[in-house]
């Protein structure tokens, strides 16, 4: 039987001990916000039309992707690597607290964080134009957000595996940083992409989060269009969080044997 | 001509010293494919909401042509110099008998050429995959330019490396600065478009001037003489600060007997 309690209680804390050790580190704001918020900035100026529910659906639920994917990547993509870095490791694998369940935590944390450039920027549009939310239905776009933090930490700890046991882990986190901006056609349709690289999309959870995003909070909401989504949603998720289980025990069952990094 | 061949031994030793840790594919990921990638998205957007006409998306390619230049040129001269403050060699530096102006200019000079380098394969790809359209006659001419940005661009790369010897996490603000840079010098929509407080900060971009004068090239075919004037004046300015800035902060380490 699982305590829910508990396991509440263990994410609240180490979420909470991670955003304290963050705040150290005075430019997190900088890294979290760089591309995200540039890319959003210049794609809010590149856009002509009127602020209506076309707009909500690709700039303000787009930069709630380039948020949080970003956050994801640049943190949670690196924290087994700090953690062997600083050696607090063995506290973490000597710890009750599995692994996985430990980076996923902390993946939650950088998840919310990367709702920060969202909120900048449905500010920024309200100051444009104080009628641009208007058609923003924000009841199904809170349990959506909700949603989609708890996929992105699952996606989050999975990269956080991958880029332990990869060698190039720097150019990998670039590279996705972008790929996913296309491929899952965070600020356009996906039928401006050739059908080849299309198929790729729909394979990345982070394609069906934005078209629930679009489709619940702006088009009229309905429990079956939302419920058909976070099905498939978590039986993408399922596949990566099966991947990013087997990795973390490959990294644990190393670290064990003390194969990685000679610890 | 020896004191050229030393200066031309450290450009070299400071180049390479900048891509220590960087292999071959590693290099072709961080300064081609993202770039790439960057471009191809931006493209996207912009097809996607300013239609698919052909200005707009020329707009948008030799905006981000041209910024691969300053991706190139500015990070490479911040981690060049903020290199030598991390791993320790910055009292080395200063104690040696090279003028402070000289040592910037030949930490940057393969930036430089780099940075060109890196611009024409950007307009390459765009022309080749994106269908941007540049006319022969005006290619030399775009080289030039090319070539002055990345100039200008350089010495704000100093400015920045100068500041990290002030600052901690040098490449998360050099990183932050660029990003900066991409929203405010019109590389994807036209800077005029901006809030006024905002144009203010592309005024000071050597990197929107270079963009105009590139846009009069190939669109227009006309040569922007005063934004040409104004990207040198601006970038002079920078260099120069930068100069300033080092100097007191070589009084003030003098002075606490400290490079920290």
């Amino acid at each position: 039987m699982i305590n829910i309690y508990g396991v509440i209680r263990k994410i609240l804390a180490i979420t909470y001990f991670s955003f304290l050790s963050m705040r150290r580190e005075k430019n997190w704001i900088i890294s979290i916000l760089g591309v995200p918020l540039s890319f959003s900035l210049s794609i809010l100026f590149i856009y002509e039309g009127d602020f209506s529910s076309y707009y909500i659906s690709y700039i303000i639920i787009g930069s709630i992707i380039l948020g949080m994917w970003s956050a994801n990547v640049i943190f949670t993509g690196f924290e087994l690597r700090k953690e062997f870095a600083f050696s607090t490791v063995d506290y973490v694998i000597l710890s009750p607290t599995n692994l996985w369940f430990f980076i996923f935590s902390k993946s939650i944390l950088y998840s919310i964080l990367g709702l920060i450039n969202f909120f900048i920027l449905t500010f920024i549009s309200v100051l444009i134009e104080p009628s641009c939310l208007n058609d923003l239905r924000l009841f199904p776009l809170i349990l959506g957000i909700l949603l989609s933090i708890f996929f992105f930490s699952i996606l989050g700890a999975f990269l956080c595996g991958l880029f332990m046991i990869l060698k190039d882990f720097n150019s990998l986190s670039t590279i996705l940083t972008r790929l996913i901006f296309i491929i899952s056609g965070v600020m356009f349709p996906l039928n401006y992409l050739p059908r080849e690289i299309r198929f790729f999309g729909y394979l990345v959870p982070t394609t069906w989060i934005v078209n629930m995003l679009r489709d619940i909070s702006t088009n009229s909401f309905s429990f079956i269009l939302f419920f058909q989504y976070v099905i498939i949603i978590t039986l993408l998720s399922g596949v990566y969080l099966f991947l990013s289980l087997r990795i973390f025990s490959l990294i644990e069952n190393r670290y064990q044997k003390n194969k990685l990094f000679e610890v | 001509m020896s004191y050229l061949r030393k200066m031309f031994t450290l450009s070299i030793l400071s180049f390479k010293g900048s891509n220590i840790s960087v292999n071959g594919h590693q290099y072709v990921i961080n300064k081609l494919l993202v770039p790439f990638l960057e471009i191809t998205f931006f493209y996207i957007v912009t097809m996607y909401f300013r239609g698919n006409e052909y200005r707009y998306l020329e707009f948008m390619l030799i905006g981000n042509s041209v910024y691969m230049v300053s991706l190139s040129t500015v990070m490479g001269i911040v981690f060049t110099i903020a290199r030598d403050r991390e791993i320790g060699m910055l009292p080395i530096v200063l104690i040696s008998p090279i003028r402070k102006s000289n040592l910037f200019i030949a930490k940057s000079v393969l930036h430089i050429i780099e940075g060109v380098l890196l611009g024409c394969i950007g307009f390459i790809f765009s022309v080749l995959f994106l269908g941007l359209e540049i006319e022969l006659d005006s290619a030399f001419l775009v080289f030039v330019i090319l070539f002055l940005i990345s100039l200008s661009m350089a010495s704000l790369g100093i400015l920045l490396g100068c500041l990290t010897m002030i600052l901690k996490d040098t490449i998360a603000f050099a990183n932050f600065a660029l990003l900066f840079l991409l929203f405010v010098s019109g590389v994807n929509f036209p800077a005029e478009e901006l809030p006024m407080s905002l144009a203010f900060f592309s005024k000071l971009s050597p990197l929107y001037y270079g963009l105009e004068v590139i846009r009069g090239i190939i669109v227009s075919k006309t040569f922007s003489i005063e934004s040409l004037v104004s990207m040198l004046l601006v970038s002079l300015g920078y260099f120069l600060l930068s100069i300033c800035i080092f100097k007191t902060i070589e009084m003030f380490a003098l002075k606490k007997s400290t490079y920290e």
